[in-house]
């Protein structure tokens, strides 16, 4: 091996380690503070907030007590309170008797994970071939119809294109389930629901970051070697307009979780979302703290994996790119 | 090649005879007017908004009802019937002003939670991008952090706490909305400081402050404002799906989120209710972001071609 | 030069661009031939056609708005003008090559090198990959590259500006092509460098008697390399000829200013750096005459509404100026007040 080329990699390697270091690092900031703010938000409640307005079973309340340790000061509740969600343990639900919020998130959480990774699905691929498709046509027709279409996908709220096609598909031509979770058939409303803004940001995503790479020399020298349109596309415009996809996973995937609330809700599905909502009408306390919990540290997660990812497949990115990010 | 003379070899005296008249730059402000004259949707969505904000303020007027009585002999009547343009709701109530009535608690939030994200977010960004260094790197990792949590769930966790209401939702978007703002007055801010104006300026003796309000800001005007066409639609879309998730404002009040909500759930058998309301966000929130984009064309000149 | 065999001729090209309604004259009426195994240099400021020339022999120009090109590129045969997109492609990269300005925004940066020398091999001479693999690594040898095993698995940000060129360089070269058009190719290089692209080059015509149209705006690097010359102006070309001939006898006003200003003697104290008045040509609004007029010291009143014809001064080395016409009388054109 070359001196130059060994030189280079070594340095990569220490770059490297000293990036996921400080990712790791941001990372466990952010779901401490998290934990944090969730924990002194249920102290501001005005009142005793677990014995408000509903009267709470004494089985419950005995449970609340073990939990948080509500009769102990503050700093113990709190470190306690840190304890139990490093054990993973997310307490009990006031409504749900003798439910805990872990045993609702396994049950419901699989169905918002698979309508989730059905629209992020659809949602992408769509997304990808029409924002390529338009940034070739720039300016023609086929461009502003499906600009068009992208535009209206970003504007219309999830609830109202859930609401519309429940009613024209459902309701009234009878095309496909009106609501509930029984197969793949009733899957498929949900989906387009929440995957039209998926599709829409990606589309005009896709489409600026392809016609930044139409405008770059190597296209014109891919074309010079006399590579054809298809050979263009794929290898030399494809991977270098989806990398920065890569790095907005992690909004998407916020952007799909409120987006099931919503779309769980119109479509009675039973994922985390629905529960999720409930809680929230119910007052549940320990169920909304620790589903929001859950999905900070499940998206923090998320967007480390996302970095440390970009890190590896964008062969481009280098000590300069990294040191001058405002880490 | 006919005519050649002994003149035509004579040297030539004056060289002006030739100009160079497509070289004339036009100047700046009266070329943005021009080009956003040209942007026929960014035109179309102006007046849309004109309309939608025109109804919103004097809507209620026109018609003999208001938004909270309700007529339980004429609930859910359709459009048009007995004087109720827009029909009634379950209660019924009048939907034509409840809709507007909705539409100033709507926009009243998103332009309130803009002005109050532009706000801090330029104060923020541009005291982090101008003094740089340290200062800049907490500021900037604060920020990070605090956009690694979901906004959402944030404003989510509030609202279940504080009492629902119009404040607590205009704090709750305000808590989160000027990160984004803040990141990129930082950006303009690092790089605008650098140029020669900035440093004439200084070395004529202007203080931080004046160099940032008189020098800084008039020049990353731009991106300021099409951040801004960005956030009131997302202003608007928020406040509705909290609405729908029922932290939105109390009855009887009306927002264009609650609307919508009460739509969804009437919608089996009277459609119009969720559409008429689900139209107008939607053509908000569509206008609003037709004109970011025309905004956007204009005065972001990378896009220039 | 044993025999005169014209590789490739372009006759009466003109290529226009609209943008908003203007039409932009970038070449105006242009024709010159390309013999074989000859080098032959066209030299100009930005906005001269030079690299516009190049791009629609390639037949690549960027589409703006609109382009238009007129006339007809001949290679051997072939008029390229006539021919389909795809029948272009088969000539693109495997019998007319190029080799572009800045490597670092001319290779594909998520692409390995390796693959993307291999990318042409494949796809003009239908190879299987394992030889398609030997014959890049033997293209990455032949331009000067060593442990060209491990640099074929490398990214482009990995190389350095001299390294990137000869990639660059192996990459058009892959399929041996007849001619190879190099659009500046050592512009963005240091002199050292520089240097050494053009012995490269000079060793390949050398060695696979490879016509070479070599584009550059700095006359110094190609004494000694070209064989013949191209001045170009406002999408003109203004003297042509021999290399030698014309540095011994600049003739156009532009191409005495660009031999003043770059073969001077070494400048004394306080003595000026020699630059020819004006600004390059604005190709939104040329002169309807010389091109050269604004800035032209010799400038006369057919200068601003009439072209100039090509007239002989010599063998081969021809010019488009009004002052070498046998009607006009002045004692400029032989070059008198020349340093």
């Amino acid at each position: 091996m070359s001196t130059y080329l060994y030189l280079n990699r070594y340095k990569g390697d220490l770059i490297m380690h000293r990036y996921i270091l400080k990712r790791i690092g941001i990372s466990l900031i952010t779901i401490w503070l998290l934990i944090t703010i969730t924990f002194f938000l249920i102290h501001i409640i005005p009142g005793e907030p677990f014995s408000n307005e509903k009267k709470l079973p004494p089985q419950v309340l005995d449970n609340l007590n073990k939990y948080y340790g509500l009769d102990k000061p503050l700093t113990i509740q709190y470190l306690r309170y840190l304890g139990n969600i490093a054990k993973g343990d997310l307490g009990y639900s006031l409504i749900y008797k003798g439910r805990t919020v872990n045993d609702i998130i396994s049950q419901a959480f699989p169905y918002s994970a698979q309508l989730g990774i059905q629209s992020l699905i659809v949602g992408i691929a769509l997304g990808l071939t029409l924002g390529i498709m338009a940034a070739l046509h720039r300016n023609k027709i086929l461009d502003y119809s499906i600009m068009i279409i992208a535009v209206l996908g970003i504007s219309i709220p999830n609830f109202i294109i859930g609401g519309l096609l429940q009613y024209f598909l459902g309701v009234k031509y009878k095309l496909f389930p009106v609501a509930q979770w029984k197969g793949f058939i009733y899957t498929i409303l949900p989906t387009i629901a929440l995957g039209t803004r998926i599709l829409a940001t990606q589309v005009r995503m896709i489409r600026t970051s392809t016609l930044d790479v139409l405008s770059q020399d190597y296209i014109n020298a891919a074309k010079a070697k006399g590579i054809n349109r298809m050979g263009i596309i794929f290898r030399h415009i494809l991977p270098n307009s989806i990398l920065p996809i890569i790095t907005t996973l992690g909004p998407l995937t916020a952007t799909i979780l409120t987006g099931t609330f919503v779309v769980e809700n119109i479509f009675a599905i039973p994922g985390l979302g629905r529960y999720f909502v409930q809680g929230v009408q119910d007052l549940d306390y320990p169920v909304v703290m620790g589903t929001t919990l859950f999905y900070g540290i499940f998206l923090v997660g998320l967007n480390f994996l996302v970095d440390i990812l970009y890190f590896f497949i964008d062969p481009r990115i280098n000590a300069n790119s990294i040191t001058g990010d405002s880490l | 090649m006919k005519d050649l003379t002994k003149e035509s070899f004579e040297p030539l005296k004056n060289k002006d005879i030739y100009q160079d008249t497509n070289s004339l730059p036009l100047f700046y402000r009266q070329n943005l007017a021009k080009k956003f004259k040209k942007n026929k949707l960014a035109i179309l969505s102006l007046i849309i908004l004109s309309i939608i904000i025109i109804l919103v303020i004097l809507g209620p007027f026109f018609v003999p009802f208001n938004y909270y009585e309700q007529d339980y002999q004429n609930t859910n009547l359709p459009p048009g019937d007995k004087g109720h343009i827009f029909g009634t709701d379950s209660l019924g109530r009048d939907i034509f002003s409840r809709l507007w009535i909705g539409g100033r608690v709507s926009l009243f939030i998103a332009i309130i939670v803009t002005l109050l994200s532009m706000i801090i977010g330029i104060i923020y960004g541009s005291v982090a991008g101008y003094y740089g260094g340290r200062v800049d790197n907490i500021m900037m990792r604060i920020v990070d952090i605090l956009l690694a949590i979901p906004g959402l769930l944030i404003n989510i966790m509030l609202l279940v706490v504080l009492k629902p209401g119009i404040t607590t939702i205009i704090i709750a978007f305000g808590i989160t909305g000027w990160l984004n703002m803040a990141r990129i007055v930082r950006g303009q801010v690092l790089q605008v400081k650098e140029q020669e104006y900035v440093l004439a300026a200084r070395i004529l003796g202007a203080d931080n402050k004046r160099i940032i309000l008189k020098h800084i800001i008039p020049n990353i005007i731009g991106p300021i404002i099409v951040e801004m066409t960005l956030i009131i639609p997302s202003a608007i879309f928020g406040e509705a799906f909290l609405s729908y998730i029922g932290l939105g404002v109390r009855p009887p009040m009306a927002s264009w989120g609650t609307l919508a909500s009460e739509g969804i759930k009437a919608m089996r058998f009277y459609p119009f209710q969720l559409i008429i309301p689900g139209v107008v966000i939607s053509l908000t929130i569509l206008s609003f972001n037709l004109l970011g984009d025309g905004l956007r064309d204009i005065l972001d000149p990378r896009l220039e071609r | 030069m044993k025999e005169r065999e014209k590789v490739l001729e372009v006759k009466n090209l003109k290529v226009s661009f609209n943008s908003n309604g203007h039409e932009l004259k970038a070449v105006q009426d242009i024709s010159f031939y390309l013999n074989r195994g000859e080098i032959l240099a066209i030299v100009g400021e930005s906005g001269s056609g030079k690299s516009i020339t190049a791009q629609s022999i390639m037949g690549i120009i960027q589409d703006y708005t609109s382009v238009k090109r007129e006339g007809n590129i001949i290679y051997k045969d072939l008029d390229l003008t006539t021919l389909s997109e795809k029948e272009m492609g088969t000539i693109r990269g495997s019998k007319i090559a190029m080799v572009f300005q800045n490597y670092s925004s001319s290779l594909n940066p998520t692409m390995k090198i390796g693959k993307q020398i291999q990318e042409s091999l494949i796809k003009h001479q239908d190879l299987q990959k394992a030889i398609a693999y030997k014959k890049s690594i033997e293209a990455l040898r032949r331009v000067g590259i060593k442990n060209p095993e491990e640099w074929y698995y490398q990214y482009p940000h990995q190389l350095s500006g001299g390294m990137g060129q000869r990639v660059m360089i192996a990459i058009a070269l892959a399929c041996n092509p007849d001619i190879l058009i190099c659009d500046e190719p050592t512009t963005a290089l240091d002199i050292n460098n520089q240097r050494q692209i053009i012995n490269l080059l000079e060793e390949i015509q050398d060695k696979l008697s490879t016509s070479i149209i070599f584009i550059t705006h700095n006359l110094k690097l190609i004494n000694n390399f070209a064989h013949r010359l191209l001045i170009m102006y406002g999408g003109l070309i203004v003297e042509r000829g021999p290399v030698k001939e014309i540095e011994k006898n600049p003739s156009h006003p532009y191409t005495r200013g660009l031999y003043k200003s770059i073969l001077q003697r070494e400048l004394r104290p306080k003595e000026k750096l020699y630059t020819i008045e004006g600004s390059p040509p604005n190709i939104k609004n040329l002169p309807k005459g010389c091109p050269f007029y604004p800035r032209c010291q010799y400038a006369m009143k057919i200068c601003v509404n009439t072209r100039a014809e090509e007239i002989e001064v010599k063998d081969g080395h021809k010019v488009a100026c009004w002052l070498y016409h046998h009607l006009c009388q002045r004692t400029e054109k032989r070059g008198e007040d020349f340093g």
